[in-house]
């Protein structure tokens, strides 16, 4: 069902997350892999900035954010489209984990499959990408798991742990996708 | 000013940008520049960018026009989109008029952009996308060193139909190493 699987849903960010969501960004072991900016500590404050200007900002194609929760009503993470081309009909999509108890449980694959449905079902976009770290390696497999296949490999492009370490552009097309539904279905 | 054989790399003036849009709107550069819907554009829309380009003084992005030895505009190459963490910059370049075609301006372009990119820039990697059918453009680029680093699989879509978008680059030492020169922490 759109939204809704059967650990996660995905729902509106409000702002009672945000100072869960702080807290998780704080964290260095999630911070180094949520993207590859200059990794800054955040604050409540500033979420509840960003926040409020995410909210002002209509235009879905500068991004869309869904608050990941478990069926028992626990925030434990983000995930949601950073760009999208709606002429080229492709997404730039985005997620993480925050609360590491729940971390390697599927919660985050499933919630990425959730985006999915959502950007290939509702939005008709033909292709969803992706770029992730090489040392990242759960969620390459958690992403691999989804149908999404590595395209480019950004060698050394990215600096962290005081070293260059490559960068993998993922993508799964939408016919892949519905074959994918296909088999899952019968 | 970048000066080379057959080219030079200068600093685009307000009398330039007519020049340019009209190079932009060849059909043979509105096709392969950009993703986005290929319309004509306006002189007048391209002065408006000018002047903001000019007031916001963006260090980000560097930008050259490219003239040939007759001392005229054939082109516009530069960066974007440069990630300083991470030294590295994104390149772009387009040529005008059949004319000029063929003739290693761009090959020629590229490598001054280059050396001005690893030597002013500080930056040690650089990348660009090529659409899969410009091909002309991917072999000046294989000359001047980028490898292909990936295909990105339909994500144009242009003349009826999704095309692939290649992903290429280089590192600085590969860069000298092939065409030598540089500077001892070439690494």
């Amino acid at each position: 069902m759109l939204f809704s699987g059967e650990q996660v849903k995905l729902r509106s960010i409000v702002e009672e997350d945000l100072k869960y969501a702080a807290e998780y960004m704080n964290d260095p072991e999630i911070l180094l892999l949520m993207d590859g900016d200059v990794p800054l500590p955040t604050s409540v404050e500033k979420q509840k900035e960003w926040f409020a200007e995410y909210l002002k900002q209509k235009d879905i194609t500068k991004g869309i954010e869904f608050a990941i929760e478990t069926k028992d009503g626990k925030f434990i993470g983000c995930c949601g489209v950073n760009h999208m081309d709606m002429k080229n009909r492709m997404a730039m999509v985005g997620i993480f984990i925050g609360d590491k108890e729940y971390l390697g449980r599927g919660y985050g694959t499933e919630a990425m499959g959730l985006l999915m449905e959502y950007l290939f079902d509702e939005v008709n976009l033909n292709k969803i990408s992706l770029d992730v770290f090489s040392f990242n390696e759960r969620a390459v497999k958690s992403y691999e798991k989804l149908g999404f296949r590595i395209e480019a490999v950004g060698r050394e492009a990215v600096f962290r742990y005081g070293g260059y370490h490559d960068l993998f552009s993922m993508g799964i097309l939408r016919e892949e996708y519905l074959e994918l539904c296909q088999k899952k279905n019968g | 000013m970048l000066r080379g054989k057959n080219v030079i790399l200068r600093a685009i003036e307000k009398e330039d940008v007519a020049k340019l849009v009209r190079i932009k709107n060849e059909e043979e550069v509105l096709i392969h520049l950009r993703s986005n819907i290929p319309q004509p554009n306006s002189v007048y829309a391209g002065e408006l960018d000018y002047e903001e380009k000019c007031k916001k003084k963006n260090e980000n992005e560097v930008e050259f026009a490219i003239e040939n030895s007759e001392g005229t505009i054939i082109g516009k190459c530069g960066t974007m989109d440069t990630r300083w963490k991470d030294s590295e910059t994104t390149v772009f370049i387009f040529i005008g008029g059949s004319e000029n075609r063929g003739k290693g301006y761009g090959t020629e372009a590229i490598k001054l952009l280059m050396d001005f990119v690893f030597q002013q820039m500080n930056i040690r990697r650089v990348k660009l996308y090529v659409f899969s059918f410009n091909v002309r453009a991917k072999s000046s680029y294989e000359k001047a060193g980028f490898k292909v680093e990936g295909i990105l699989r339909q994500e144009l879509f242009r003349n009826g139909k999704y095309h692939d978008v290649i992903q290429m680059g280089i590192l600085k030492h590969e860069y000298y190493a092939l065409h030598g020169g540089g500077t001892e922490d070439a690494v």
